[in-house]
């Protein structure tokens, strides 16, 4: 899922999640710091990121925002690491036939219908239809032209072709001794639980500890000895089983032995075609809260959610526009040149809010930063709320002395000013300079964004101190995060 | 990072009352059996052969093409033929909304969902069905009769396979691409 983990791609903007016990720790001083001051925006500008831009576990932590989720509960990002999976319905990948739990492990987690692998190259087989009389239908490979008809698979019908090989299989004594293996284990599992449960030991049990390993290393009670379970009787018997056993057992040098892969490559069941396995689709819930995050449509097709709480839809997106108007096309707002040590450069990033309420933001570089030098003239500022009618709207708001400022008192909207280049519905664009101080192959710059606004969640909410002195449902949401702006490489100065 | 302005010159595209962008440049057969569902952009030299129709009189589409779709330059749309029964016909290609082929691919699916995204020289192979939020690779082969389901990232090589799974947020993702590419697309 999480593709961008694996390496920092050059111009994009990332999101931390705090999930790392670390950083955990650190968000809670920062929290304790931020109740003990009222002042707190300028401890936060002091805090440190809580991983260097030059750390290699960066590339593991960060993540767009695509791909982050939010628990409402506990106001925090949440990434794939910090989520509980839970299967909320399985189907074919390949049908998408929607497979009832209840029937998934008889059908043995596999497609019960048409759907089959190709042995030879893995593709999907399609049913076809042959000149011959008795039994025209037999699977066919698209990719490679492999064809059933090679290792003798005919059907009858059309339809339910893993039936029918299931009846061709029957007498195949695999199948039989497979049959009776998992009979016999079904009888140990049975005696072992009964008399574990009379032992008070619940469910440490013979057959659960073998194949389960759920509790850890289980305690087999002195009792439970060979005396009750019944010695194992294979099914069938072939003839050269006996001598297999005998070669392998006379085996003195482990060279000779051939490897799994090989071994199984050489058994003729490879040979026969896979029954397609199934997919399940994931409901996700919070790690430390167990709110639940995602919840999607059991059925296959479906590609809506029922519940979905995606980072995206609460927390301000961060871009770096390439430019900001088709009329400036050609002023490249963002640096194409690559960057150059000890020569400032402009770099614009544009926030936008997916709240249908009013945000205050606040952006803060690290101060004591060594491989750049970062000036934020727009330190805070509001987000318009996201409205749908905003993009019927024209460019008539795009001035930044226009009325959008008006109604804030003059000192702060100056300094507000002086760093906002746009201003466009529920976007803002802000400017920072940038002078990188050292040669890097990637710039990457840690910022801290708080974000504010007000919930209109119901009463029952948990509400914080001030907000209840407005006497009103509304909540203060507060959402303190790390962003890296990833900027691409720095020159050596020559 | 966000898609860049796209600013063409004017004689070359043609705008439709729905808002397609046609260009002059492309090779549309058969336009009559082309559905274009408004807002999609026809790059140049992208040919749509929509006179490969089902044999015999009927009424149906050959290509039916949604909103917010984007066809790549040189890219080729073809509906998928196959001989049933000793006949030999061609059936429609379906593609939902906001679609993004890439330059260079070809597309002979018989349905491609909503949402989805192939990338440059990718081939669809004849009858694949490409279910909605699907993120198709650069240089994929999708072999033919392959069902792509939902949420899935195809990757490249012959043929490719489902190698990831797409964030529950692709839906909006893909939208919010596809609109704003189009709103970026403007004439100069």
């Amino acid at each position: 899922m999480n593709s961008s983990a694996s390496y920092i791609s050059p111009v994009s903007v990332l999101y931390y999640c705090p999930c790392t016990s670390a950083a955990k720790d650190h968000s809670h001083k920062a929290d304790k710091a931020r109740k003990a001051s009222s002042s707190s925006e300028a401890l936060e500008a002091n805090e440190q990121p809580p991983l260097q831009p030059g750390s290699n576990l960066l590339a593991l932590r960060v993540s767009t925002i695509e791909n982050l989720y939010y628990c409402d509960d506990c106001s925090e990002i949440r990434c794939n690491r910090c989520v509980i999976e839970e299967p909320a319905g399985y189907h074919c990948p390949n049908c998408l036939f929607d497979v009832p739990t209840a029937s998934v492990r008889s059908e043995k987690n596999c497609c019960a219908r048409n759907c089959f692998q190709c042995p030879v190259c893995a593709h999907v087989l399609s049913v076809v239809e042959n000149d011959l009389e008795k039994k025209p239908f037999s699977l066919a490979c698209s990719v490679c032209y492999w064809d059933s008809r090679e290792i003798g698979w005919e059907f009858e019908k059309a339809t339910g072709i893993s039936a029918q090989i299931e009846r061709m299989k029957q007498d195949d004594h695999q199948t039989k001794e497979f049959a009776n293996l998992l009979d016999y284990w079904r009888t140990v599992h049975h005696i072992s639980a009964n008399t574990a449960s009379s032992m008070g030991l619940g469910v440490h049990t013979i057959g659960g500890s073998q194949f389960k390993h759920r509790f850890g290393a289980s305690v087999m009670p002195k009792a439970l000895t060979g005396a009750e379970i019944p010695v194992y009787k294979a099914a069938t018997y072939v003839e050269t089983d006996h001598s297999r056993v005998s070669s392998l057992m006379a085996i003195d040098n482990a060279d000779y032995v051939s490897r799994l892969s090989a071994n199984a490559a050489t058994t003729a069941a490879s040979n026969e075609p896979q029954r397609v396995r199934l997919s399940m689709k994931l409901a996700r819930r919070c790690r430390s809260c167990h709110h639940i995050l995602i919840k999607p449509e059991s059925k296959a097709q479906a590609t809506r959610f029922k519940i979905q709480l995606m980072a995206a839809n609460f927390i301000p997106k961060i871009t770096l526009p390439i430019s900001l108007s088709p009329k400036l096309a050609s002023d490249v707002v963002l640096p194409q040149k690559p960057l150059r040590a000890g020569t400032a450069v402009p770099v614009i990033l544009r926030f936008s809010n997916p709240l249908y309420s009013e945000m205050q933001v606040c952006v803060s570089a690290h101060p004591q930063k060594d491989d750049a030098f970062v000036e934020i003239h727009a330190e805070e500022f509001t987000l318009p709320p996201f409205t749908e009618l905003w993009e019927y709207d024209d460019d008539d708001d795009d001035n930044d002395d226009g009325n959008g400022s008006s109604d804030r008192s003059d000192g702060q909207a100056l300094t507000k000013q002086r760093g906002i280049v746009d201003r466009h519905g529920n976007r803002v664009a802000i400017q920072l300079n940038i002078m990188p101080k050292i040669h890097s192959d990637n710039m990457v710059i840690p910022l801290r964004v708080v974000s504010t606004h007000q919930d209109d969640m119901g009463v029952d909410m948990d509400t914080d101190a001030d907000t209840s002195a407005l006497g009103s449902s509304h909540r203060v949401v507060t959402n303190k995060f790390w962003v890296y702006v990833s900027l691409g490489p720095v020159e050596r100065n020559i | 990072m966000e898609t860049s302005y796209t600013i063409y010159k004017k004689p070359e595209f043609i705008e439709t009352d729905t808002g397609n962008k046609v260009s002059r440049r492309s090779l549309i057969s058969g336009s009559q059996n082309i559905v274009l569902g408004g807002k999609t952009i026809v790059h140049s030299k992208c040919t749509i052969r929509g006179d490969l129709r089902r044999a015999g009189p009927t009424h149906q589409a050959a290509v039916l093409i949604g909103r917010f779709c984007s066809l790549g330059p040189s890219s080729v749309l073809r509906p998928p033929y196959k001989t049933y029964k000793g006949t030999f016909s061609y059936y429609p290609l379906k593609i939902g909304d906001h679609v993004d082929i890439g330059e260079n691919s070809i597309v002979e699916a018989a349905s491609i969902g909503s949402c989805v995204v192939i990338g440059k020289n990718c081939v669809v192979g004849r009858f694949a069905i490409i279910k909605d939020c699907c993120l198709i690779e650069d240089g994929a082969v999708i072999a033919p009769n392959t069902v792509i389901p939902p949420f899935s990232v195809v990757s490249g090589g012959s043929p490719a396979k489902v190698v990831a799974q797409l964030p529950e947020s692709t839906q909006e993702v893909f939208e919010t691409r596809s609109k704003d590419n189009y709103s970026k697309f403007i004439s100069g």
